[in-house]
């Protein structure tokens, strides 16, 4: 390539990076620090790290004005900080990118519009609130609470305790949970892989999918109005099973029971046994079909 | 005098989380208004007052044999009208509820159609109490998410909206299953389960435009 033409690519690359700031805030932290992350970026992408201190690095569009409440340089380590990204005036949709760092056992809080949100090997608290885009999240948090509305959401890894909310949001869930809840209007729920002690799901329309493992007296519970209810037990599944709907049809590929007619002849219902019954499960739709199987 | 501090600026003054700037102005503020400063000294002694509880309580001896007690003798005993109305008036005043907080979502909302959830069917007594319940912590969210809605984007109130109408017509099939077979326990579950969703519905979307 000719020299001018290297260059003409060059400036042509920069353009974009000359609109562009990068800011970063970096301070020492207690390990149990509460992070909070909130305003106008389009991404946001959390690490645990070993140390003892948060860093912020954010690349966010000129105009953007980053607001960080954070003790000073010198200051002992921080128990709590803030950052609040506020985006240009009439800037449209945000579209600055934040990457954070923490301690592992910190408990970070994010908020934002439309934005995708990933977090990696956070074993503390999480609060992540969307109103449209993505959370994902890898790892064994303590807490995990996500607010959803149109955003997807999916988590690997096994939170001690969980509550998902979303609107029309799909959910996914891969791994375990002694206490984890569920609830959606629209979304599909699919949960796999793990094992779950005390669980409930809610939703109105949205499918929902269980083929994961019920713990020893765990506790499943899934109401839904019109959403599929696909039950996929594993070979060993010691459980009692009570399946009711009030329009729906039950389909029963575990074992021979069939379901008889419901209360006043509309509707089925099912109750079955496996196993010795260690745990408890209750399916109770309105008008969507329940599916029994196994894996 | 400029306006009083935010709720969240004396929570955060009080845990040094403001920057330094908005702290020098909130102190400025402070010395010059008493209102504020007795909020801040409020917050204060209620946090002193938190910080002294103890970590854990257990419950006194015998307490657990007292509420099974109180189980047993609520099980035996013949079941009682708790309150000085008739039958057929506490349903009026429940449909009336149901009626009110379904005209409010949709004047809020601004529904084109009326929300089945306002079909007028008569519900079983045990549930008409419990959904009083619901109706009024619905009415006031949606007078909350009135009072914000400016606050939210175009698209989440269409996101909103769309939700309100599935939970409300979920709410008006299970109503009129109800009406028609009201021992059904399982209905009772699932109706009560729509309404938790409408609730917390309305409780994120008040959230989101709070921000």
């Amino acid at each position: 390539m000719r020299p001018l033409m290297q260059v003409l690519v060059m400036l042509f690359c920069a353009t974009p990076l000359l609109a562009q700031q990068r800011i970063e805030v970096r301070r020492a932290a207690t390990r149990d620090v509460y992070v909070r992350v909130n305003g106008a970026y389009a991404r946001v992408k959390v690490t645990a790290w070993s140390r003892d201190s948060v860093a912020l690095v954010a690349d966010l569009p000129t105009g953007t004005r980053l607001e960080p409440a954070v003790p000073g340089p010198k200051d002992p380590p921080a128990k709590g900080m803030k950052f609040y990204i506020e985006g240009p005036e009439g800037g449209g949709a945000a579209t600055g990118s934040v990457e954070l760092f923490v301690p592992a056992g910190a408990t970070v809080w994010t908020k934002a519009a439309n934005a995708r949100m990933e977090v990696n090997g956070v074993t503390g608290g999480l609060d992540l609130n969307l109103v449209g885009g993505s959370i994902v999240v890898t790892g064994n948090p303590s807490n995990l609470n996500i607010e959803s509305m149109d955003g997807t959401v999916s988590v690997t890894g096994s939170p001690q305790w969980m509550r998902v909310k979303t609107a029309s949001g799909d959910v996914t869930l891969r791994g375990s949970s002694p206490d984890a809840g569920i609830t959606t209007v629209g979304g599909a729920v699919s949960i796999a892989d793990g094992t779950f002690e005390r669980l409930r799901i809610e939703s109105i329309t949205g499918a929902v999918t269980f083929a994961a493992h019920m713990g020893r007296a765990g506790n499943l519970v899934v109401d839904s109005h019109s959403g599929t209810i696909d039950l996929q037990l594993d070979q060993k599944a010691s459980l009692d099973l009570d399946a009711t709907t009030i329009a729906g049809t039950i389909l029963n590929n575990v074992n021979a029971r069939r379901p008889t007619p419901g209360r006043e002849g509309r509707g089925e219902e099912l109750s079955l046994g496996l196993g010795i019954g260690d745990a408890r499960v209750t399916l109770r739709s309105f008008k969507g079909n329940i599916r029994l199987s196994r894996r | 005098m400029t306006e009083h501090l935010a709720a969240s600026v004396l929570n955060d003054l009080q845990d040094d989380l403001l920057p330094r700037d908005k702290r020098r102005d909130a102190e400025q503020h402070l010395e010059q208004c008493e209102s504020c400063a007795a909020q801040l000294a409020n917050l204060r002694a209620l946090l002193s007052v938190a910080r002294s509880l103890p970590a854990e309580l257990s419950a006194p001896a015998g307490s657990w044999d007292e509420v099974r007690a109180r189980i047993a003798h609520q099980q035996t005993r013949p079941l009682r009208r708790r309150w000085a109305i008739s039958p057929s008036l506490a349903a009026a005043a429940a449909l009336a509820l149901v009626v009110a907080s379904s005209t409010v979502t949709m004047l809020v909302m601004r529904r084109p159609e009326p929300m089945t959830a306002s079909q007028p069917v008569l519900l079983p007594a045990a549930w008409q109490a419990s959904e009083q319940g619901y109706l009024t912590t619905v009415e006031g969210l949606l007078q909350q998410l009135h009072e914000q809605r400016s606050q939210l984007a175009p698209a989440t109130v269409a996101t909103v909206e769309q939700a309100l109408a599935t939970i409300d017509e979920a709410i008006g099939e299970a109503r009129a299953a109800l009406a028609r077979d009201p021992a059904n326990a399982a209905l009772t579950d699932l109706l009560a389960s729509n309404y938790r969703q409408k609730v917390e519905l309305l409780r994120r979307a008040t959230r989101l435009s709070a921000s």
